[in-house]
């Protein structure tokens, strides 16, 4: 490892490649940053630009779309409950709170702040133990991942505290229309009502930008405010920006161990950065001392978010580097990049073409290094957006919401959806039905779906020998764990 | 009572039986997901609608404010149902500009001046970022 290590710490100081970094991390925030352009198109679009380019130049540009794009959702996320990624939905929960309240600056340091420790973490992780975790995550079967899946959801019991069954309602119905769609196992159509658009299923996407970008769109259009501020003399922007010694005080363990679960859930091939940032948040409202306070704008919320989803992109880079599987698509289209310079993942990347990987990786550091730079100059400009009045703003998102959903597939239909979730959310909100637990239920239900049918497959139709195994008889304890401890809570409460 | 409780459960229910009826038509194996997930919408949404009823007597205030009377929710929802609609036809800049336009012209929000800047430059900064740069073919319409 050593012997590359020099060399490649040399490349990635090269004025050209500091270069491309600023260039791909610039790009990378932007494409984020913007509703429908997911990290996985950002990356996909690199790749023709690193076509003509040096391998090691072509390999840092990707890097750094990769690592910049999925903290750049956060920024709108935050300022206009209009997360760019899906990565960023958990964000708004406490993100967009904290705007309301005049803390959007205090906000997005966080964000930045715990978006680059967690990236760091990550890339530490690929760096030094890559092989090692890899091993570790081959030895997950479909009943893992379908336990993996199911904890995930139990995250819908967190982020529905207050009317628990109106968020299993909502998940519920998430989890039915993820159905929709051809049937992977028997090639049967379902619920796709002779629309040809509906056979890969419902594109996550548009419905995640109806449900949290145009209802806010529709709520701010309607509402009396001015701005999105409660009180609009509120707007703080203080001159520190970068979180102070208390909050990092108050954070350093939720983003510690959101950084674990990010390189973790990173390594699981099919898990992605949505199911890390909905754990991590989950883990950290179950451990607050003051877990009422998440939701309301607690900067925990946004710390955990935020570190886990940056955490995901080293450790989702992992499995794809040392075995060449991807983990996600982002890491699909990466591997493309990796094949177009005629390198082919596997251990011979990190032996004969050493030079080159070890850069991309020690570029990764200082890619995240760049996003937070830039990051944290700009928030003074990027907050300034919550001052502009609502009347201004909500068409604008309607507008950036339609081209963004169209931009996904470049397929009308697509636009349709998006205002059929808008709706869907917009009313939801009204009547106070969370719609989270709809996405998070999009996300992870053709997961679960097809997982759990392969573990039942695998054991004869019975799902009892997956309590033998003890990776899965670990996951099932978490799950009970996190089912259980917002319901005790609660009953706590009551009694209290 | 929350009276919109009532509605989300009626809904729901009608939503998980209609969903039950249409996946009874499907193969064995590609059924059994959809029953699980309509049964449980069905038994959660009954479960909220009983617990509504069961408190009746009491007047829980809705959760829907006024701040946000529905005849204003219909009037935007209907504009951006009519700028959808109008995309495929005029294309997507026209509809923009004239959607940003109305928009802002019915929601009193800034003056022509300022109505008519704002339009233009959404409108522009969408050709260059997604059409330009990115290389995204919008609707064009029947104007282009």
């Amino acid at each position: 490892m050593n012997e590359f290590l020099l060399p490649a710490l040399g490349n990635i100081f090269q004025p050209q490649a500091l270069l491309v970094l600023f260039a791909g991390t610039v790009a990378g925030l932007v494409i984020g940053a913007l509703p429908g352009l997911s990290s996985t198109m950002g990356v996909a679009l690199a790749i023709p630009l690193t076509f003509g380019m040096d391998p090691k130049m072509g390999l840092m540009l990707l890097g750094a779309v990769y690592c910049s794009s999925v903290y750049g959702g956060s920024i709108t996320a935050i300022l206009l409950r209009t997360p760019g990624t899906d990565a960023s939905i958990a964000t708004t929960f406490d993100g967009f709170p904290m705007t309301q309240q005049g803390l959007a600056g205090k906000a997005i340091g966080m964000s930045t702040t715990a978006s680059l420790i967690g990236g760091l973490i990550s890339a530490a992780a690929l760096l030094l133990i890559a092989p090692f975790l890899a091993r570790m995550a081959l030895k997950f079967g479909p009943s893992e991942y379908f336990l993996v899946g199911l904890f995930g959801l139990s995250v819908i019991i967190s982020v529905s505290s207050g009317s628990y069954l109106k968020g299993l309602i909502s998940g519920a119905f998430g989890l039915l229309i993820a159905t929709t769609g051809m049937d992977n196992f028997t090639g049967y159509p379902r619920f796709i009502f002779n629309n040809d658009s509906l056979l890969d299923g419902i594109p996550i996407l548009p419905a995640l930008i109806g449900l949290f970008s145009l209802s806010q769109a529709i709520k701010i259009s309607v509402s009396s405010q001015k701005t999105i501020l409660l009180n609009p003399g509120d707007l703080t922007i203080s001159d520190r920006i970068l979180p102070e010694k208390e909050d990092m005080k108050r954070t350093w363990k939720t983003i510690l161990r959101s950084a674990v679960i990010g390189v973790i859930i990173g390594i699981m091939p099919g898990a992605g950065t949505s199911i890390a940032s909905f754990l991590s948040y989950n883990e950290a409202k179950r451990t607050s001392k003051d877990p009422d306070s998440f939701g309301k704008g607690n900067i925990e919320g946004v710390a955990a978010s935020e570190t886990a989803n940056n955490a995901v992109t080293g450790g989702s880079l992992i499995p794809a580097l040392t075995l060449g599987i991807p983990g996600n698509a982002v890491t699909a289209v990466f591997i493309g990049g990796l094949t177009i310079q005629g390198l082919i993942p596997g251990p011979n990347l990190f032996i004969k073409y050493g030079e080159i990987t070890y850069t991309l990786i020690l570029s990764l550091f200082l890619a995240n290094i760049m996003f937070w730079v830039i990051g944290i100059a700009f928030t003074r400009q990027f907050v300034k957006i919550v001052k502009t009045p609502t009347k201004i703003l909500a068409p604008i998102i309607c507008v950036l919401s339609v081209i963004g959903s169209y931009a996904i597939r470049n397929n009308f239909f697509d636009v349709w959806l998006l205002f059929g979730f808008g709706i869907l959310g917009y009313f939801m909100e009204r009547y106070n039905i969370s719609q989270a637990p709809i996405v998070l239920a999009l996300v992870l239900g053709p997961m679960v779906e097809a997982e759990l049918r392969r573990t039942l497959v695998l054991f004869h139709g019975s799902l009892l020998p997956v309590l033998s195994r003890p990776i899965s008889l670990t996951i099932i304890i978490l799950i009970i764990i996190s089912v259980a401890f917002p319901l005790v809570r609660e009953f706590r409460h009551k009694r209290a | 009572m929350k009276k919109s409780d009532i509605g989300v459960s009626v809904v729901m229910i009608c939503t998980g039986i209609s969903a039950l009826v249409k996946s009874s038509d499907y193969p064995e194996q590609s059924r059994m997901i959809p029953y699980i997930y309509s049964t449980a919408l069905i038994a959660f949404s009954l479960l909220l609608g009983l617990k509504a009823l069961m408190h009746r007597g009491e007047n829980l205030e809705d959760p829907v404010t006024k701040d946000e009377p529905l005849y204003r929710v219909l009037l935007v929802v209907g504009m951006i149902l009519g700028y959808i609609a109008s995309i495929q036809v005029i294309g997507f800049y026209t509809s923009t500009a004239l959607f940003l336009l109305i928009f802002m012209g019915l929601m009193r929000a800034a003056s022509l001046p300022v109505s008519l800047a704002v339009s233009a430059g959404t409108a522009l900064v969408v050709y260059f970022f997604f059409e330009t740069m990115l290389n995204i073919p919008v609707p064009q319409g029947m104007f282009f």
